[in-house]
């Protein structure tokens, strides 16, 4: 697919570039050795905790587009679906106030982890504390596995949201670390995929669907997933969907949850939108209560298909979820 | 037999390394695309051409500080799981040694062990798990079982590579427990694992790269011949003072074989460099000197003469740290045996990349000699380092040695020149330099020396130790150059070498040598300014 490429090595400098140029004052650029960009910040950052994020390019708005007030507070800009080097990560903690300490906060892949840990043990020689959540809520791959071993997606939305607003609302590191776990806990989210996939910035193949095939809870990068259907309508898939996400979510009558409705690269807003309402049909057939629901495009891999994620609220996080907050890409918090 | 690296070979080799590794990103892609999600090859390649570019424009003072910069650049560029692991496989078993000029087979599998472990340790993978533990683990293995049974580091080193194979095919008969692989489950049996094929790719390059290199270097039988013409046995006594016209008791004499040219060679083989003594040695003590080199390692070819060897006296005292010198004259040389030295030393040339001619020469022999085996030298492209005084040092001068390193006095006498008048003896030096002799370094004693050639003028302070015998300092000084120069190393650290080995000399008595970790040691201590 030839779509809009000047140079594959150069897309994730020129991506930032565009939105930089397109937002200006609001942010201000992270660069490492050899005037390379490691990542960008919020423009005027407070001494607060500072929330960062980060991992490989590719499924935007995610991560750069959780740049924002109430949200995170700088991302690390990695290669596209790789994770940035420790040093980058570093670099750009670095550039932040971070007298009161920085969260870190990835998606649960061995590449993310693994520099982001890292970089937390760099971080801690120049006298910076830190803290990881890796995130992990989808629920497909590995159907069943420990929750430490799931993978992220697009729950790290939720995550952010909410360490976001705790850090902002003045919570210590500790207390920011484990809201956000806490986030990390109560989030589920499963996707399903219906057309082949591609790599944004160079156009390559990253996995081939069949016309009509419908793979659910395949990964980003053509990672299998765990039931392949054929030609099924949208009612029929949000059902299939959602009776896995109800069955891992465990929820009970007396949970409020907050649904996101997550639309891939390739899958239109019509698309969405049927989607959607078959997702609070279900919803409200189980009783379920919606404190809030988000219909957005917040982790995006460019092939047909959309994810929905559940976050099970308490009183701590619903007040925290209620804050306001945004970015020139996420609106959905908006007041 | 080779057995160890230098730091140029080490950097040599890793941009080796660099070269392959950026030459099989289309292999690595092919291999992580089946199940992985093909970003290794690029992600390697990214790593390896920083590292390509870093290391080249890096200098090194340690072996260890290359392994650090080789780790250092892929963690910060890098990105990705690949990024931490194959930094740690380069920083975390090197970090916390000693820094040393050389490593050998069992530094790269104590280094190795200590990564392997670091490497498990961080990314929880264990054999079996179809990650790039399952290459280096038996790649340590190899490297072990090579130390226990001393096989040789080419070998060694083979062996880690092959041992790093097979565990690239083991990888094809496991599932896969990490990264994105682990979602193929049972698919991803009967696919190899991408970043244990970089484990494999870097040891084959680095058993390649040594492989061709030792065994090109030692087609070099020697890559410094000495040409000691006055060999002798160096008497030294040491007493607290000479009181004239009475008895001394002596609490220490020391005999040493003795030339010149031999201590150069005595000091390269400490320095772990290959050498040939080449040179005149007498019938009647024949054994003596023999014995003597066989005992140290130092390999020797001499041409036989008639009659005894001469025995030089010197007398130390402890008092006033002063030596006084009683030489005997060599026995006379005739020329058929000066005729069999030359051809000797013709043949030798081939396979040499020096020759030092070192100190005076015996009865019989003309004051050309010099001259002539540069003159040869020069014809084949072998650098000559010239250490003589007088006639010999002139006429030397005349056929273009590539170093010349005579004491301020020699200089002097040679010239005749006031050895007070520094700016007489500079001006005569860049004179010569100006000749096409590539450097002149001429020696002061307790004050240092300076080293020059076109570019530059160069002055060191000698390197402060606890002197306990001179001889020897200004041999072990030329043996140090000829290591710098074998080496490579620009003129600042060639004359770091040396003056670190003539002040390791410098804390023996008698005519004992440096030894490599005094050279090692001392180094850094050399403090050079350019005049």
């Amino acid at each position: 697919m030839r779509g809009f490429i000047n140079h594959a090595e150069t897309a994730v400098e020129e991506m930032v570039n565009g939105y930089l140029r397109v937002y200006p004052g609001r942010f201000v650029k992270v660069k490492g050795k050899n005037q390379r960009l490691n990542g960008f910040i919020r423009q005027n950052c407070q001494d607060k905790v500072s929330v960062i994020t980060g991992g490989g390019a590719g499924n935007e708005p995610w991560s750069m587009g959780f740049v924002g007030d109430g949200l995170a507070d700088g991302t690390v800009a990695g290669a596209v679906f790789t994770a940035p080097p420790a040093r980058y990560i570093v670099n750009v903690t670095q550039a932040l106030p971070v007298k009161k300490g920085a969260l870190y906060i990835c998606g649960n892949h061995a590449g993310d982890v693994l520099n982001f840990e890292l970089a937390g043990e760099l971080a801690q020689l120049e006298n910076i504390e830190t803290r990881c959540i890796k995130v992990s809520d989808d629920i497909s791959g590995l159907m069943g596995e420990r929750k430490e071993e799931r993978r992220g997606q697009a729950g790290v939305a939720f995550v952010i949201k909410i360490a976001g607003a705790a850090s902002e609302a003045g919570y210590s590191l500790a207390e920011t670390a484990r809201v956000a776990q806490k986030a990390n806990e109560r989030v589920t989210t499963f996707g399903v995929t219906v057309s082949s996939g591609y790599i944004p910035g160079s156009g390559e193949l990253v996995h081939r669907m069949e016309e009509g095939q419908v793979e659910y809870g395949k990964g980003f990068n053509g990672e299998n997933g765990v039931l392949v259907e054929q030609n099924r309508s949208a009612d029929e898939i949000v059902e299939t969907m959602m009776s896995y996400l109800l069955r891992e979510a465990k929820l009970t009558s007396l949970d409020e949850v907050v649904v996101m409705i997550n639309a891939y690269g390739m899958t239109s807003i019509m698309e969405q939108c049927i989607i959607s309402r078959k997702v609070v049909d279900i919803l409200s057939s189980q009783s379920v209560q919606i404190h809030h629901i988000v219909m957005d495009r917040l982790f995006q891999p460019l092939s047909g298909g959309c994810s929905i994620s559940i976050l099970r609220l308490d009183e701590e996080l619903k007040r925290l979820y209620d804050m306001p907050a945004c970015s020139p890409m996420i609106k959905c918090w908006q007041n | 037999m080779k057995n160890h690296m230098t730091i140029e070979e080490l950097k040599q080799m890793i941009l080796h390394v660099a070269e392959e590794v950026i030459k099989n990103e289309t292999l690595l892609t092919e291999i992580d695309s089946v199940i992985g999600d093909g970003d290794h090859g690029k992600g390697m390649t990214t790593g390896f051409k920083e590292v390509r570019q870093e290391v080249s424009r890096m200098k090194f003072q340690s072996t260890e500080e290359v392994l650090v910069a080789v780790g250092n650049v892929l963690i910060d560029t890098m990105g990705g799981a690949s990024g931490v692991l194959f930094g740690t496989m380069f920083i975390s078993g090197t970090v916390k040694r000693p820094a040393s000029l050389t490593m050998d087979l069992q530094d790269f599998a104590e280094i190795f062990r200590y990564s392997l472990n670091a490497i498990k340790k961080r990314g929880g993978a264990q054999i079996g798990d179809k990650t790039m533990v399952d290459a280096l683990e038996p790649a340590v293995i190899a490297l072990e079982k090579s130390v226990a049974e001393r096989v040789g580091f080419c070998e060694g080193m083979k062996s880690a590579a092959t041992a790093a194979a097979v565990g690239v095919e083991y990888t094809k008969n496991v599932k896969a427990r990490f990264g994105r692989a682990k979602y193929f489950g049972e698919k991803a049996v009967g696919c190899q694992d991408a970043g244990a094929t970089s484990v494999w790719i870097i040891f084959r390059a680095m058993s390649d790269w040594v492989g061709e290199y030792f065994s090109r270097w030692e087609k070099y039988e020697s890559r410094v011949i000495t040409v000691t013409m006055n060999p002798c046995i160096d008497k030294t006594i040491n007493v607290e003072s000479i009181k004239r016209g009475k008895t001394h008791r002596l609490k220490r004499v020391q005999n040493n074989i003795s030339g010149k040219g031999i201590n150069v060679s005595i000091a390269l083989t400490h320095f772990h460099e290959l050498t040939l003594c080449l040179g005149f040695n007498y019938s009647a003590d024949a054994r003596i000197v023999e014995k003597a080199l066989d005992d140290q390692g130092v390999r020797h070819d001499f041409v036989m003469v008639e009659g005894g060897i001469r025995t030089n006296v010197k007398i130390f005292e402890n008092e006033y740290g002063v030596m006084t010198e009683f030489n005997e004259n060599g026995g006379c040389v005739g020329s058929e045996e000066q005729e069999r030295l030359m051809e000797k030393i013709e043949n030798w040339m081939e396979q040499t990349n020096i020759i030092v001619l070192d100190g005076s020469v015996p009865e019989g022999v003309l004051p050309d000699i010099y001259e002539k085996i540069i003159r040869m030298a020069n014809r084949r492209g072998v650098k000559t380092i010239l250490d003589a005084t007088g006639h010999l040092l002139r006429q030397g001068v005349n056929a273009v040695p590539y170093l010349m390193k005579p004491n301020v006095s020699e200089f002097c006498d040679t010239y005749g020149i006031d050895p007070t008048d520094r700016d007489a003896i500079l001006r005569k030096a860049a004179e010569i330099v100006e000749t096409g002799v590539k450097y002149v370094c001429i020696s002061l004693g307790q004050e240092g020396a300076y080293l020059l050639n076109r570019e530059k003028l160069l002055y060191a302070k000698a390197v402060p130790v606890n002197i306990r015998g001179i001889q020897g300092a200004g041999d072990s000084m030329v043996a140090g150059f000829c290591l710098a120069i074998n080496r490579g190393l620009p003129m600042e650290e060639m004359f770091a070498y040396g003056m670190a080995a003539a002040a390791g000399s410098l804390q023996y008595p008698g005519t004992e040598i440096c030894s490599k970790e005094d050279l090692e040691r001392l180094i850094p201590e050399v403090k050079i300014v350019q005049l």
